[in-house]
């Protein structure tokens, strides 16, 4: 996959770069500022951007900017933004248009290699990576708390599965269950949470985020 | 020769037209601040006091405004700039009310003002009678030819004539001083303006350090650590595939990289609060004197040890100080004394022999924030720093700085 990497810190740049290409990926730039995504993206058209939020010239929320930016102009573009830290409100605005091709995970994801390509090869294929962490925040500050209660303690970890973008064979894998119980589970919080089923997943994250209230 | 001349041409100056004109001026709006203050009081007493409500705000209101007039009068005449008083905020209540529109400082002081003027009011007798006298003695002799007058008036006049410039600016000099005194900020509302100043800049400096050292912590430490994992991740990836040497590589560099971020954590720690200090301000003084480039002596004179606080910032003053030597002055020395018993106060020097030149006005300098928070204890920062060098900085702290150290040490060695 042709990616272009945007990252301040020198070190984590390198590191990223480094393990990229470890995992066959060709990093066809990588840049220290949003002006330079920008640029780097018109010139090297790539198929994933890698980007951080805070980065200068004001350290605020130029890679995020930057990234809804290139998305709007090209909606084919993968996206996948990485923060030191969790912001509900960036999701949100990540996710406003579509969840298709979004990803939002910690940087401390990363030391996790396998996860990380797994969540990179997911937005790659036009799916959702959200970071656990920001789907607990969610499902804490929902204001549909009450709802949620009625779930299950095991549909409710389904339901934080499902929000971070994971299909029913992974959340199966993850839950060691068989990918009939994840099916049951969803159709039950579904019903539960009178959501409109749908099979692609994109869409299904999609509805479990709008639900959350992102 | 020149003091005579000087001594004629003295009266005809620009300065001696400023003050004649407002010696001039001076006793017309004293006696109109003072009619309409005589006023209100004989209408209020007139009516049983009735009308001293609705008349007091107004009349004070008015002596404010003359307070102004006479300050603006001082600044363009006299050239003294009188500062504005403060006008405190309005407190909540009916007390801050009446406190606000009947007992409001400034105006009273205004009015002490315009009295102790019209009592004392010999500037205008000096500033216009004495510089008068002469001139229309001559006037009456040319016009009306009434003959001359007896040779000792004649005499007193042309001498109080020459000397009434000299008379006039020491009037002033009394005029000055009431002006400052009843007329300018109290010296209370002063030091309560300094109080929030200070107050006001050490917040925004506990707040500009604690971002600094978010800062620090995001770029530094968090981002290498994240690094590092990164890295241990590709090594376990590389040996998981049997790619061996690849893995040790990316083993090494994670080894050495953790080294450093060690490294960055103690030195975040050291600008926080450096363990050195625990043993005392000598020994904290001497490793930071090590740690710079510039060769440094350090003497430390004192009989106690200080309170952590004072010791805190002295290290910090010292630190920023040797910075500053060692980049900007070219030193090839410094030398670091701290000395000071209970009853002075804790002093420090620090001098350097470089190319001087050092400022506290300098935009961005490092010495100004510092003076910034030695003033905000109550103490002073000099710079002595002709150009070619040396330089000398002196903190001096106040005595209350000194002291409460035993009670400290004993809380600090408690736990």
């Amino acid at each position: 996959m042709r990616i272009v990497v945007a990252e301040d810190s020198p070190i984590l740049r390198g590191g990223l770069v480094g393990l990229l290409e470890d995992e066959g990926h060709e990093v066809v730039a990588a840049v220290p500022d949003a002006q330079a995504l920008r640029k780097a993206v018109l010139e090297h058209a790539p198929e994933l951007v890698v980007s951080d939020i805070r980065m200068p010239p004001t350290h605020t929320d130029e890679g995020l900017r930057a990234a809804i930016e290139l998305r709007e102009a090209d909606p084919r573009l993968r996206i996948l933004i990485f923060s030191q830290y969790v912001e509900t409100q960036y999701a949100s605005r990540l996710l406003a248009g579509s969840s298709a091709g979004v990803g939002y995970l910690l940087k401390e994801r990363v030391m996790d290699t396998k996860d990380f390509m797994d969540a990179l090869e997911r937005v790659a294929a036009g799916g959702t990576a959200l970071d656990p962490e920001v789907v607990s925040q969610l499902v804490g500050a929902s204001n549909t708390r009450r709802t949620l209660d009625t779930l299950s303690p095991r549909e409710r970890e389904v339901l934080g599965l499902m929000a971070e973008g994971r299909s029913n064979a992974a959340i199966a894998a993850a839950m060691f269950v068989t990918e009939r119980a994840v099916e049951k589970h969803v159709a039950s919080i579904f019903t539960k949470l009178d959501l409109p089923v749908s099979s692609a997943d994109h869409r299904r994250v999609l509805a479990v985020l709008r639900y959350l209230g992102v | 020769m020149i003091v005579a001349r000087r001594v004629l041409r003295e009266p005809f100056s620009a300065r001696a037209g400023c003050t004649f004109v407002y010696c001039f001026c001076q006793p017309f709006v004293d006696v109109l601040g003072f009619a309409v203050v005589l006023a209100a009081i004989a209408v209020s007493t007139l009516s049983g006091g009735v009308l001293a409500l609705p008349l007091t705000p107004l009349t004070l209101a008015f002596a404010r405004w003359i307070g102004s007039v006479h300050r603006a009068m001082a600044r363009s005449l006299l050239d003294v700039t009188i500062p504005e008083p403060h006008l405190q905020p309005r407190k909540p209540g009916a007390l801050g009310f009446a406190w606000r529109y009947f007992a409001e400082p400034t105006a009273w002081r205004a009015i002490a003002y315009l009295t102790a003027k019209l009592i004392l009011s010999f500037e205008f007798v000096i500033g216009v009678g004495f510089r008068l006298l002469f001139p229309v003695i001559l006037i009456g002799m040319v016009a009306g030819g009434q003959g001359v007058p007896a040779v000792p008036v004649l005499i007193i006049s042309i001498v109080l004539f020459f000397a009434s410039p000299k008379l006039t600016e020491l009037a002033l000099q009394y005029d000055v001083y009431l002006m400052r005194r009843l007329l300018g900020p109290s010296e209370e509302s002063l030091r309560i303006r300094e109080l929030e100043q200070t107050r006001s800049n050490a917040i925004n400096e506990a707040a500009a350090t604690l971002r600094r050292i978010e800062r620090d912590l995001h770029d530094g430490a968090q981002a290498r650590l994240v690094a590092l994992g990164m890295r241990l991740g590709r090594a376990e990836r590389q040996l998981e595939r049997g790619n061996t040497e690849t893995g040790m590589e990316l083993l090494r560099e994670s080894r050495a990289e953790t080294k450093e971020i060690i490294q960055e954590l103690r030195d975040l720690v050291r600008g926080i609060h450096p363990p050195a200090l625990d043993g005392g301000l000598e020994p904290a003084l001497t490793t930071l004197a090590a740690m710079t480039p510039v060769p440094t002596s350090v003497r430390v004179g004192l009989t106690d040890r200080l309170p952590a606080a004072t010791e805190t910032i002295l290290y910090f003053a010292v630190a920023e100080l040797l910075t500053n030597s060692a980049k900007h002055s070219g030193a090839r020395a410094v030398a670091v004394t701290v000395f000071g018993d209970a009853s002075s106060g804790p002093q420090l020097i620090v001098t350097d022999d470089g190319r001087g030149g050092a400022t506290l006005e300098g935009a961005g300098s490092g010495l100004r924030g510092l003076a910034e928070r030695i003033r905000a204890l109550d103490g002073r920062l000099t710079v002595d720093s002709p150009p070619g060098g040396p330089t000398t900085v002196s903190v001096l702290l106040p005595p209350e700085a000194g002291r409460a150290a035993t009670e400290d040490r004993r809380t600090r060695e408690g736990h």
